[in-house]
């Protein structure tokens, strides 16, 4: 299941890194193309289109290769660690592999422009449109819709508070995912409201058109992304408290979800697209010819003194610039923390696939050894133990579920609360009665748990 | 108005701000009456600090230009020539002084001033 996942997940960024990727051969409102600052006439050039058709076709050779290396995540029994180590990898060369392809067909164009002799102006100058700059957070859907959202996310929390018995299958701290990422959604509609345009051509007038339909767009996506967040909140948490052990409609409800949501973007993002192209006047249009400043898609410019620019390479969002003291800064604390959180995600992980699970009897007691989840058991509490060859369904609630393992407190259908100590499709499985849970082990073949079967026995 | 500030100039970005807030009323390209954005919204856009945009703001509140209210925002205000400062006639002194140095007559300065005033006129700017 998490090769399968992992998997999912790498072939997902793959088909956006492709898609954006290939969005960036065709010319943006801001002149771009292949983030290089062209006139739309100079674009129009057969040497422009034959490098562009030439990077195209690199990123789709190179994103046919990657899917077939996806296909490693299908090994069967990789070790979890090995798993996770294997999709950063692939997500860096994915990543770096499209940055490469793309900075060698850029630097030709740029080689390219250079020989034409096309020069737009000053890169340093910055433009700001000041109808642009008023109006343009009241183009945007107020941020007082998305408050009712916002408050039913509470609706879960408020039940489980009303009936604390239900705590059992959506702890309180889960309740609170749903107005967590509410909030991130008010954060990202307010980001919205009030971001950098940059000013697409020197006549005002369609400068307030065009934003006004862009800021529209994508305020309504927005929120209509954040009503469906908050649907499928809705329907997780009650799926979680109604029955945990039937996620057939939480799938069904998330394939859905999943298609609305793509639809919903890329109709935005087609209108505006559209609405570049019908409104752009190529005799009007604001080229900012700032080529050199870009590299392997980061920004460097000593003399801008934005910390954060617009992207301009693969995806939407923003960039530090490596040119301002401070953009530097964040920049690495951010690296940094990516690197450490990956390390100790690895490291989490190593542990477990190294370690595994081991049973020592300590006299009145039996301790189980695994990282994070040990425990000890009272053989005094110990009330039957019993055999099984098949697991029963079960969510977990804190714990591992890993491919190889699955450690620590999960719900199990027909016993209640559990302790988890699994080697997944390894039966028999031990379940052991205490007092007030259930202790489900086995060992990593059916030898080892015949001697966990012993240790127990002998205790009870 | 479409604002162009250089970053690599040695003109100070306040300055840049205040006389692009000129420029703009006098094309007529900023009307009489019109709100600019706030401090924070235009510092966010052009990627400087809010005091910077106070500081020209404040400039252009001295010099009579612009006037502040609380429910209206910053709005550019009907010019009275009583409120010209003295460091208009300074500034127009200097400028002056430099035709003189570049050896241009009364003739010559009154042809450029005609042709800039034709300018402002031309993009509907106050007569």
């Amino acid at each position: 299941m998490m090769q399968l996942i992992l998997s999912a997940v790498c072939l997902v960024l793959l088909v956006i890194v492709l898609i954006s990727g290939l969005s960036l051969a065709s010319q943006k409102a801001n002149g771009k193309l292949l983030v290089v600052s062209l006139s739309r006439a100079d674009a129009q050039h057969p040497e422009v289109g034959k490098i562009t058709a030439d990077y195209k076709r690199k990123l789709c050779l190179g994103g046919g290769l990657a899917a077939l290396l996806s296909l490693v995540f299908l090994i069967p029994g990789l070790p979890d660690s090995l798993a996770f180590f294997l999709m950063t990898a692939f997500m860096a060369l994915v990543l770096g592999g499209s940055t490469i392809i793309l900075e060698h067909s850029r630097m030709r164009l740029l080689a390219f422009k250079k020989e034409q002799g096309w020069i737009y102006g000053n890169p340093q100058v910055i433009r700001v449109d000041t109808a642009v700059s008023r109006d343009k957070k009241s183009y945007s859907a107020q941020l007082a819709y998305l408050l009712p959202p916002l408050a039913l996310s509470f609706l879960p929390l408020a039940w489980i508070i009303g009936k604390p018995q239900l705590q059992v299958n959506l702890p309180i701290y889960g309740a609170l995912l749903g107005p967590f990422f509410m909030a991130i959604h008010l954060w990202i509609h307010h980001w919205i409201q009030n971001r950098h345009i940059s000013i697409p051509t020197v006549d005002p007038e369609r400068n307030a058109a065009l934003v006004k339909l862009e800021q529209r767009e994508l305020s309504r996506a927005s929120l209509w992304l954040t009503w469906l967040s908050l649907v499928f909140w809705l329907i997780l948490s009650f799926q979680v408290i109604w029955d945990p052990f039937d996620m057939m409609i939480l799938a069904v409800a998330s394939v859905l979800l999943i298609a609305v949501d793509l639809c919903i973007v890329l109709r935005a993002a087609g209108r505006i697209r559209l609405s570049q192209i019908l409104y752009c006047d190529p005799g009007k249009e604001i080229i900012v010819d700032d080529d050199y400043f870009w590299h392997y898609g980061s920004y460097n410019n000593p003399s801008d003194p934005r910390v954060m620019v617009e992207k301009q390479s693969f995806g939407g969002g923003m960039i530090f610039n490596l040119g301002n003291p401070r953009g530097r800064l964040y920049n690495r604390l951010v690296l940094g923390a990516v690197g450490i959180f990956i390390a100790l995600i690895l490291g989490f992980m190593l542990s477990f696939d190294l370690g595994g699970i081991k049973v020592v009897d300590q006299g009145t007691v039996i301790r189980v050894d695994v990282p994070v989840f040990g425990t000890i058991v009272n053989k005094a509490d110990i009330e039957s133990v019993s055999i099984i060859d098949q697991m029963p369904k079960s969510i977990r609630t804190n714990g591992l579920g890993g491919s190889n393992l699955s450690l620590g407190q999960f719900t199990a259908q027909g016993y209640g609360k559990s302790l988890f100590f699994i080697h997944n499709d390894q039966s028999p499985y031990i379940v052991i009665k205490l007092r007030d849970k259930y202790l489900f082990i086995n060992g990593r073949d059916r030898v080892e748990t015949e001697e966990i079967l012993g240790i127990f026995k002998t205790g009870r | 108005m479409i604002m162009e500030l250089d970053f690599t100039g040695d003109v100070p970005i306040y300055l840049q701000i205040r006389n692009q807030v000129v420029l703009g009323i006098a094309r007529g390209e900023l009307k009489i009456g019109e709100t600019l954005p706030t401090v924070r919204q235009l510092a966010s856009d052009i990627g400087v600090n809010p005091m910077t945009v106070n500081k020209a703001y404040a400039i252009l509140r001295q010099d009579g230009l612009i006037q502040t209210d609380r429910r209206q925002g910053t709005q550019v205000c009907e010019f009275q020539k009583e409120k010209i400062t003295e460091s208009f006639y300074k500034n127009l002194e200097l400028v002056l002084a430099e035709a003189v140095v570049y050896k241009l007559g009364e003739d010559d300065i009154e042809q450029l001033i005609f042709d800039i005033f034709k300018n402002f006129n031309q993009r509907g700017g106050i007569k």
